[in-house]
């Protein structure tokens, strides 16, 4: 197996005036392609703070994150994007699809930033919400769905774009325990079927059930790092 | 999904907003559009009738003669002048004059009049004199007679087959005086001009004032006055500038122009006035947009769109709710400007009386000029694109994490 991310020593600190709070303190990590990994740890242990830097939202204070053999900290902000609309899905807490794009307009958002052909990134959009049970509600806003049928859109924007990697950063936080189950089965359908590479947090141990690793994170440490 | 699209829904998302910032640019123009039609339409009226009255777009005089208005002050009407100054593109009609003070008696009677001595065809063309007429002849060049304003003939009681008697000095220090038979009176719309003006024959009046082929006054008409400078310009050129000066209508009706000056000066101030405010609410309106969507921003900087784009995003959407408004804004003042410019507007009051005093029919027909649309909706474009600055470089200090977290 190839390692799509190598995280190595590193460091977030943040300066709070004289109370230094250490959010990431010495992480290494490595991930393989077509892994369905879980971060797991209490609220505050630095889950978001690794996912942020690892999806190049976030700066280290010292270390190194290389993807797919790039050096995330030698490109300038706006390579950066770039270099998430070609390589990284993101899922977010608060599910943020785009209010003013329907359904499949917010899948084929990044294909279009991308600049894949309408045919070609509508027929893929269509397949994706197809995959996540949303064949039925692709002209819907955000607004006129469901919590859950918004996150599993945001599943299936994230998968659009083909990229080397999806981050989730508690994705299941805001569902109930139905939709929760139901969008770790889309996710686990995906990562098998797509060959795509999940690395979610989370601190419910049901979801933490579903991963195939579970890395587990205390006060910006892994304390444990298990491969079922 | 284009930008375009995208930005149309945008501004559909909050409509109250977007229809008062609509409103309020469509206002805005609305209001500039019919006040600067109306401004720019009386003014050119103004001139028209200055120029078609009697000064013409430019003078020509012996240099001096303007500050002393005396017989001496005169210059040579000679083929050389005339055959240049025609050739000037621009000109239009052009026509002499010997102006000069008198007294006129008829019977007991005695008043001050202005004698002008002219070309009576040329003057004719120059300013519809035969049009005024109201009893008896026109001039002829051949006939020795006078045409009188109304009110003078009135007030020296006298009328058509009459002759007066005319007192004043002539070149050179000889005193002037002559009997004229009364063959017309004519009647001007200014009461100060019907009740001095007396026109004969120049040759008469260079007669009567022992000038040889001299004239005070060459009164040039122009195709358009926004070339006057020019004008004034080639005929200096030409010409010695201690010999003549030449005068545009400006410096000959000093109050006109200033009136015109002081209207058209408020005109703007009010236009700027008006876009300060137009700017400012859409200032707001851009500000109100980008703070609440913040986060939305920073999700579409995460998945990988670009400041730029975003901006672009931006960019469209307040020039829809900016095209909306000055598009309804000339629809709605097209037709009021087109109805105007057709059916002048008729003035009432002060603006009359000095429209009046000038020889000026008292109406406003409204300027229908296809520029000035153009110029408005270009002004509103710049203003969007000046209250853009601020909020777009906060978008480009976007900083996708702190936005993900707002
Ligand atoms: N922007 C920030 N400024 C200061 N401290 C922060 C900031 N973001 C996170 N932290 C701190 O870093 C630590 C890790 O936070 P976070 O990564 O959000 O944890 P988790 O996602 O596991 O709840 C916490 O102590 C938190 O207070
Ligand atoms: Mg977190």
């Amino acid at each position: 197996m190839e390692s799509v991310i190598k995280v190595k020593d590193l460091y977030k600190i943040y300066d709070e005036t004289s109370v230094e709070v250490r959010a990431i303190n010495g992480v290494d990590i490595e991930i393989n392609e077509g892994e369905f990994t879980a971060v797991v740890g209490p609220s505050g242990s630095g889950k978001t703070t690794l996912l942020n830097m690892i999806g190049g939202l976030d700066k280290p204070t010292s270390g190194n994150i290389m993807i797919g053999g790039q050096n995330l900290a030698l490109m300038s902000s706006s390579k950066l994007i770039d270099f998430r609309m070609h390589n990284i899905g993101f899922i977010f807490q608060a599910y943020n699809l785009i209010p003013v794009l329907t359904a499949i307009e917010n899948v084929e958002f990044v294909m279009h930033l991308q600049g894949i052909s309408y045919r070609e990134r509508r027929a893929r959009a269509k397949e994706l919400l197809e995959a996540v049970g949303l064949g039925d509600r692709l002209n819907s806003r955000p607004a006129k769905l469901s919590g859950g049928q918004q996150q599993r859109v945001a599943v299936a924007r994230a998968l659009a774009s083909r990229p080397r990697f999806i981050l989730a950063d508690e994705p299941t936080a805001n569902l109930d325990s139905k939709s929760t189950e139901n969008l770790l089965d889309i996710m686990y359908q995906l990562n098998i079927k797509e060959k795509a590479t999940f690395i979610f947090s989370s601190h419910d141990q049901r979801v933490v059930n579903k991963a195939r690793r579970v890395i587990n994170v205390e006060d910006g440490k892994i304390m444990s790092d298990i491969t079922k | 999904m284009n930008y375009l699209k995208m930005a149309w829904r945008n501004t559909l998302r909050n409509r109250a907003r977007s229809l008062i910032t609509m409103a309020s640019v469509f206002l805005a123009i609305f209001l500039a559009l019919i006040t600067r039609s109306m401004q720019i339409g009386s003014y050119d009226n103004m001139i028209n009738n200055i120029v078609g009255a009697f000064t013409g777009n430019i003078q020509v005089h012996k240099s001096g003669y303007w500050d002393e208005k005396i017989i001496d002050n005169v210059f040579s009407y000679n083929d050389r002048l005339v055959n240049y100054i025609k050739s000037i593109d621009n000109v239009s009609a052009i026509a002499p004059r010997v102006e000069t003070f008198a007294l006129a008696s008829y019977g007991n009677k005695t008043k001050g009049v202005m004698v002008n001595g002219i070309d009576p065809d040329a003057e004719d063309k120059f300013s519809k004199l035969k049009s005024k007429l109201v009893k008896g002849e026109y001039l002829n060049n051949d006939q020795e007679g006078v045409l009188l304003g109304s009110s003078l003939a009135e007030n020296l009681k006298l009328s058509v087959g009459d002759s007066i008697v005319i007192l004043g000095q002539g070149y050179h220090g000889s005193s002037a005086a002559g009997l004229y038979a009364v063959i017309g009176i004519v009647k001007f719309p200014s009461p100060d001009l019907d009740k001095r003006l007396m026109y004969m024959p120049i040759k008469y009046a260079q007669e009567y004032c022992s000038l040889d082929n001299q004239i005070t006054t060459l009164a040039l008409k122009l195709e358009d006055d926004k070339n006057n400078h020019q004008v004034k310009e080639q005929i200096l050129s030409r010409f010695n500038n201690s010999d003549i000066e030449v005068m545009d209508w400006r410096e000959l009706t000093p109050e006109l122009a200033q009136q015109i000056e002081a209207d058209n000066g408020q005109g703007i101030i009010m236009l700027a006035i008006l876009y300060l405010i137009v700017a400012f609410g859409i200032f707001g309106t851009l500000i109100m947009m980008i703070n609440e969507r913040v986060r939305e921003f920073g999700v579409m900087l995460a998945i990988g769109m670009r400041h730029y784009k975003i901006v672009t995003l931006v960019f469209f959407e307040t020039l829809i709710i900016g095209f909306v408004g000055v598009v309804v804004g000339v629809l709605f003042s097209l037709p009021i400007i087109a109805y105007f410019h057709n059916n002048p507007y008729q003035y009432t009051g002060e603006m009359a009386k000095i429209m009046e005093q000038y020889g000026m029919e008292p109406v406003m027909p409204f300027a229908f000029e296809s520029g000035f649309f153009l110029s408005q909706a270009i002004t509103v474009f710049i203003i969007i694109v000046i209250m853009l600055i601020i909020p777009v470089i906060s978008i480009a200090r976007l900083k996708t994490i702190k936005a993900l977290r707002a």
